[in-house]
């Protein structure tokens, strides 16, 4: 069944067809809810409401643009909108410099995908959102102004913090394998 | 190059990141989507309950109103929004057990968070130690201890402010309270206390800044809400979550009265008369009960004022009308039937520049019949809600009883006016058939503004009429709604 078949299918309420397009699509959304949620429950109720707008609204879907960027765009609204009443009520009135270039050492690339889901997920609500919108889904700070509700210069400053927490999760994280490896040649020296 | 851009970094592992869900996910949405077809088979079934309530109820008030006097009618009605206002009352009740229910929740939270902050902690670190090498698992520690630091604090704090002493059991109390609250929310579909919850939890846990309390005390709420948000995943999410269902306000409508067919009300012989509507004004109070979050039913009160008008007509002044009753229709109230000899006057060219009363023969005068009634509406609507944002777009059928309180017609010309009489032939309660549409804009939750344009198909106005003659009425009815 080709992709458009597909879709009509699920447009006539197909059981069947929308089991194949959530096999289909589910792991690179589930990817996607993993990015921006904060936790793996999270992502799941998230992918769950992602994919029941999408069998809502794929009546609405014309073949015009990707289907996976489709389907992407209301992952992402589906989790934006969860999280954005929360962000109301936390506004950043200071502005950060921005365009900090933080760089890190070749030899943390080593670090495991799990641990840097990890640091992403534990990143307060706005700074995960928008280093999501911006280093990984490459939006502009104006687009993402838009989507959050906030100013791009706010979009900006998130970003700043996004990338200085990450950046200190990964040092310490270096820190501590330092640390690690010196007790370890101690303990050899010793014995 | 030895240094990488941390961008880069996470730009290069997530690149075509994605991970096969857990196969409870498609249960869920597969049970999601069950619960979902049958739900749209249900406004139907509500739909067509409504409309056989509305039938049965206006057949009731028919017939339980066809044989007494005029006054009854109106006394039936008040009775009628009085047992409205009872159970408004009730309901009322209700919704503010709820809204204490729901305040209390965040109390609740915070308490459970600052309390179990110590198992979720470990929790986390069971779950995290999996994937992730023993130094993470470490870093993970450091970071918990961290968290159990603060939040090991925090209660203190609170015990502090708060010079009320809270027992242990108090938490475990509310929490019962709180599941019990959530069962009364799914029995009764009210999808606003878990969102009031989540949000209230959230205004307090961002009083700290705590971002691992956050975590934690999402998780909670995600149990206790995870099922209510299954049921409801298809609903517009920007949509103003019905906070009760009682609501109620004043509106106001210009209302266009006119008739189609060109029989007249008054006599046959004005059959061939130019007829006019006029615009009068209508005002009332109006009271509407969600039934679901789409569908609700309304009733009220209003005062209608309609007016007709029978144009060209010639009557001249004489001492003795030839024939007593000439208007078939009319009650003469004493005095013009002696004095005036109404005729349709179909010789007056309206066009004509000169003054019609000099052109015309038989020195008849051009003058209008003008007929006002005035009604007591008792409306019962369905209003389904076709866009329920903060804008939104209803539609609004059903019917109106109407009792008759205020009767008149009189004879104009000119400037000068002169009561004839009332007619004879306007039932003393009727019915129309209501359509309509309707914009509505929410300022708050509470209070919003609608603007109801609704066509009116009257019934059974007249009990006597001349040819063909259907009565209708316009209005755009706009008003204010608050919800209580």
């Amino acid at each position: 069944m080709s992709l458009e078949e597909l879709i009509d299918s699920c447009k006539q309420g197909d059981r069947k067809a929308q089991e194949q397009l959530y096999r289909e699509y589910s792991p690179r959304l589930f990817g996607t809810c993993l990015k921006y949620s904060r936790n793996k429950t999270e992502a799941e109720d998230n992918l769950h409401d992602s994919f029941m707008t999408i069998f809502d609204k794929i009546a609405q879907y014309t073949a015009k643009g990707s289907f996976e960027g489709w389907a992407k765009r209301i992952a992402v609204n589906t989790v934006m909108q969860k999280y954005r009443k929360e962000e109301h009520l936390k506004l950043v009135t200071d502005n950060f410099e921005d365009e900090v270039e933080i760089e890190v050492d070749s030899g943390y690339t080593d670090i495991g995908l799990d641990t840097l889901l990890g640091y992403i997920q534990e990143l307060p609500n706005k700074y995960r959102l928008t280093f999501n919108l911006y280093v990984l889904d490459g939006h502009s700070h104006a687009e993402i102004g838009a989507l959050l509700g906030t100013s791009p210069g706010t979009s900006k400053s998130n970003l700043a913090r996004a990338r200085l927490i990450l950046k200190e999760k990964i040092e310490a994280k270096r820190n501590i394998a330092i640390i690690g490896l010196l007790l370890l040649l101690l303990m050899e020296s010793c014995l | 190059m030895d240094k990488k851009n941390l961008d880069e970094l996470f730009r290069a592992k997530f690149k075509t990141f994605q991970e096969v869900p857990d196969e409870k996910v498609w249960t869920a949405i597969e049970n999601s989507l069950d619960k979902k077809r049958k739900k749209r088979i249900i406004p139907l079934w509500w739909q067509l309950g409504g409309v056989a309530a509305v039938l049965s109820v206006a057949l009731f008030t028919f017939y339980t109103l066809k044989d007494p006097g005029d006054e009854t009618p109106v006394i039936t009605n008040t009775e009628k929004t009085n047992s409205n206002d009872t159970k408004q009352d009730g309901l009322d009740a209700d919704s503010k057990k709820d809204k204490k229910n729901a305040l209390q929740i965040p109390e609740v939270t915070e308490d459970a968070v600052v309390n179990r902050s110590g198992d979720t902690d470990v929790k986390n670190t069971d779950k995290d130690s999996d994937p992730k090498t023993d130094k993470d698992s470490f870093q993970n520690k450091l970071a918990n201890t961290d968290v159990a630091a603060t939040d090991a604090t925090s209660p203190k704090d609170k015990s502090t402010k708060d010079s009320a002493t809270r027992s242990p059991e108090k938490p475990q109390l509310a929490k019962n309270e709180l599941d019990s609250n959530r069962e009364n929310a799914d029995r009764v579909a009210v999808q606003g206390n878990p969102k009031i919850i989540s949000e209230k939890s959230d205004k307090t846990i961002s009083q700290n800044d705590l971002i691992e309390k956050d975590d934690t005390e999402t998780d909670d709420n995600k149990k206790s809400i995870f099922e209510v948000l299954e049921a409801q995943a298809d609903e517009e999410k920007i949509a103003e979550e019905p906070s009760s269902r009682w609501s109620a306000g004043p509106n106001v409508a210009p209302v266009y009265f006119n008739a189609m067919g060109d029989g007249s009300p008054i006599d046959p012989s004005f059959s061939p008369n130019a007829k006019s509507g006029s615009t009068n004004l209508s005002y009332g109070v109006s009271i509407a009960y969600a039934v679901t979050k789409k569908l609700s039913v309304r009733s009220g009160i209003h005062k209608a004022e309609y007016g007709y008008n029978t144009n060209n007509v010639g009557f001249s002044p004489t001492l003795a009308a030839s024939t007593s009753g000439r208007l078939q229709n009319i009650d003469f109230a004493g005095g013009p039937r002696n004095l005036a000899e109404i005729s349709p006057n179909l010789n007056l060219d309206s066009s004509n520049d000169l003054a019609p009363e000099f052109s015309s023969l038989n020195s008849a005068r051009d003058g209008t019949i003008a007929q006002s009634f005035g009604y007591l509406e008792v409306p019962l609507e369905l209003d389904y809600a076709l866009i329920n944002r903060r804008f939104g777009v209803n539609l609004v059928g059903g019917i109106s009883s109407l009792f008759l309180i205020d009767n008149s017609v009189t004879l104009n010309s000119g400037e000068l006016t002169t009561e004839i009489g009332e007619a004879r032939n306007l039932n003393d309660l009727n019915f129309s058939t209501n359509i309509g549409f309707g914009v509505n804009y929410k300022f708050t939750s509470k209070v919003q503004l609608n603007i109801e344009p609704v066509f009116k198909y009257q019934l059974n106005t007249f009990s006597n009429v001349s040819g063909d003659f259907r009565p209708f009425s316009i209005g755009v009815y706009s008003g204010l709604n608050f919800k209580f």
